[in-house]
């Protein structure tokens, strides 16, 4: 069989082997006898596509991924004749049954522009190792069929990308990039998280007679402050408790607090103004301790 | 075009490990701040002490708090004035308590009263809403730092 169109080389990207709409069946496109051969579980079915049917799938495989016209295919199918458009829609629908095609998704119908064959479709013969050798030649193998084979990935313009695999692979971009942001945001939150509620300070245990008193403030300086400040206060307790016992001092704005810790794991505690550090009563001290 | 399709594989692996990373990172995150891990504080908390004032004058305060089921209820006496707040009870992921204020008022506070405003700003801090109190646990006590106030635990098992 003559074909009276000759793709050009950049159309020219056919795969004998095609994917069909049933897990694990292939079929063999050979366009000289006009035949779909399926493959399934190592069992072969023929379909015969007739000159027509065959013309028509032989048209969309020349540019996978790229919308043929109603018309063109028309002309390439029925040349020199003047059918209607329902033939098409015959030949359209057998094939789409033969590839078990029941989605559209293997022959998609673009409306008002044609037709295209998903080239997700397409299944690449990984039995020609002169594949990569000979990009864009034509070879007839033994039973006639048409292996055009694709052209090695780096030879391959992105423009030739087929349409429907360049919006998926974008979509997946757009997705991956939207996740690892999502992933990098979150832990930049955890991190800040667990920075910001980590809020360093100062301590320093002092031993005053039966006392053990911690101090607790925000800088070093803060903590030297309030040690000097309260010394005075800390020996009057420490006088006053024969038993051993703890305190933690710190300071709040305005005030000095004692906290003393009692063995029932009670808090007994005491606010007194910075001005009148000197001039707390014994009964509150004491008050505290007990 | 293997080349490509071996791109779109690993794209594709890629996103099946990255979307539910991403997933369960901020679910985590989420329940870092739900009141859910801090069931374990429910129960009665209070505490009393004395404060003296930069006049000389001594005031006794007596603080209440409650926890039940995440939210918690408080009531200070801080004599003359009373204040009372509510609202939420939150937990971040280093498991750390903070109370998150939802409703608050105080009562009782004339402009003549002699109170240092250090303790006046605290008690308006702890009634306002939306404001957030960070506990830390002291003994069997828990002290809100930025209101200084301590409460204890009324029901705490070394308790004689």
């Amino acid at each position: 069989m003559t074909s009276s169109l000759t793709p050009p080389a950049t159309d020219a990207l056919i795969c004998h082997l095609l994917k069909t709409g049933r897990d694990g069946c292939t079929a063999r496109f050979d366009r000289a006898l006009f035949q779909l051969v399926l493959t399934h579980d190592e069992h072969e079915d023929t379909l015969d596509l007739g000159f027509s049917g065959s013309r028509v799938l032989e048209r969309l495989l020349q540019v996978p991924g790229e919308v043929v016209s109603r018309e063109e295919l028309m002309t390439y199918a029925w040349e020199g004749r003047v059918v209607g458009q329902g033939s098409l829609n015959q030949q359209i629908y057998t094939l789409r049954q033969a590839l078990f095609d029941a989605g559209n998704q293997i022959i998609q119908t673009l409306p008002r522009r044609g037709y295209l064959f998903n080239p997700q479709y397409l299944k690449v013969d990984q039995a020609q190792p002169s594949i990569k050798a000979a990009p864009l030649t034509v070879i007839a193998e033994k039973h006639g069929a048409v292996v055009m084979d694709l052209p090695a990935p780096s030879a391959t313009p992105k423009t030739e990308q087929p349409k429907a695999a360049r919006r998926y692979r974008s979509w997946q971009s757009i997705a991956l990039a939207g996740s690892g942001m999502m992933v990098l945001l979150g832990l930049a939150t955890l991190g800040f998280r667990l920075a910001s509620s980590s809020a360093p300070s100062f301590t320093q245990t002092v031993d005053v007679g039966a006392l053990e008193v911690l101090y607790v403030e925000k800088s070093q300086h803060l903590l030297d402050s309030l040690i000097k400040e309260t010394g005075l206060l800390v020996d009057t307790m420490s006088n006053m408790s024969a038993e051993p016992a703890r305190l933690i001092v710190n300071m709040s704005p305005g005030f000095y607090e004692i906290r003393c810790l009692q063995g029932d794991g009670r808090v007994n505690w005491l606010k007194v103004h910075k001005s009148r550090v000197q001039t707390i009563s014994s009964d509150h001290l004491q008050e505290c301790l007990q | 075009m293997n080349s490509q399709n071996e791109t779109g594989a690993v794209g594709k692996r890629m996103l099946r490990v990255m979307a539910p990373a991403a997933l369960l990172l901020w679910a985590f995150m989420a329940m870092g701040t739900t009141g859910t891990a801090s069931s374990s504080l429910d129960g009665h908390y209070s505490s009393s002490g004395h404060v003296l004032l930069s006049d000389g004058t001594t005031v006794k305060v007596s603080q209440s708090l409650v926890f039940n089921k995440g939210r918690f209820y408080s009531m200070t006496r801080n004599a003359p004035a009373i204040v009372e707040a509510s609202g939420r009870l939150e937990t971040d992921l280093l498991g750390r308590a903070s109370l998150v204020v939802e409703e608050g008022q105080v009562h009782g506070l004339g402009p003549k009263d002699q109170m240092d405003d250090e303790l006046v700003f605290n008690l308006f801090y702890g009634s306002h809403k939306g404001a957030r109190i960070t506990l830390e646990q002291v003994g069997a006590c828990l002290y809100g730092v930025e209101t200084r106030q301590v409460y204890c635990a009324d029901d705490h098992p070394n308790r004689g």
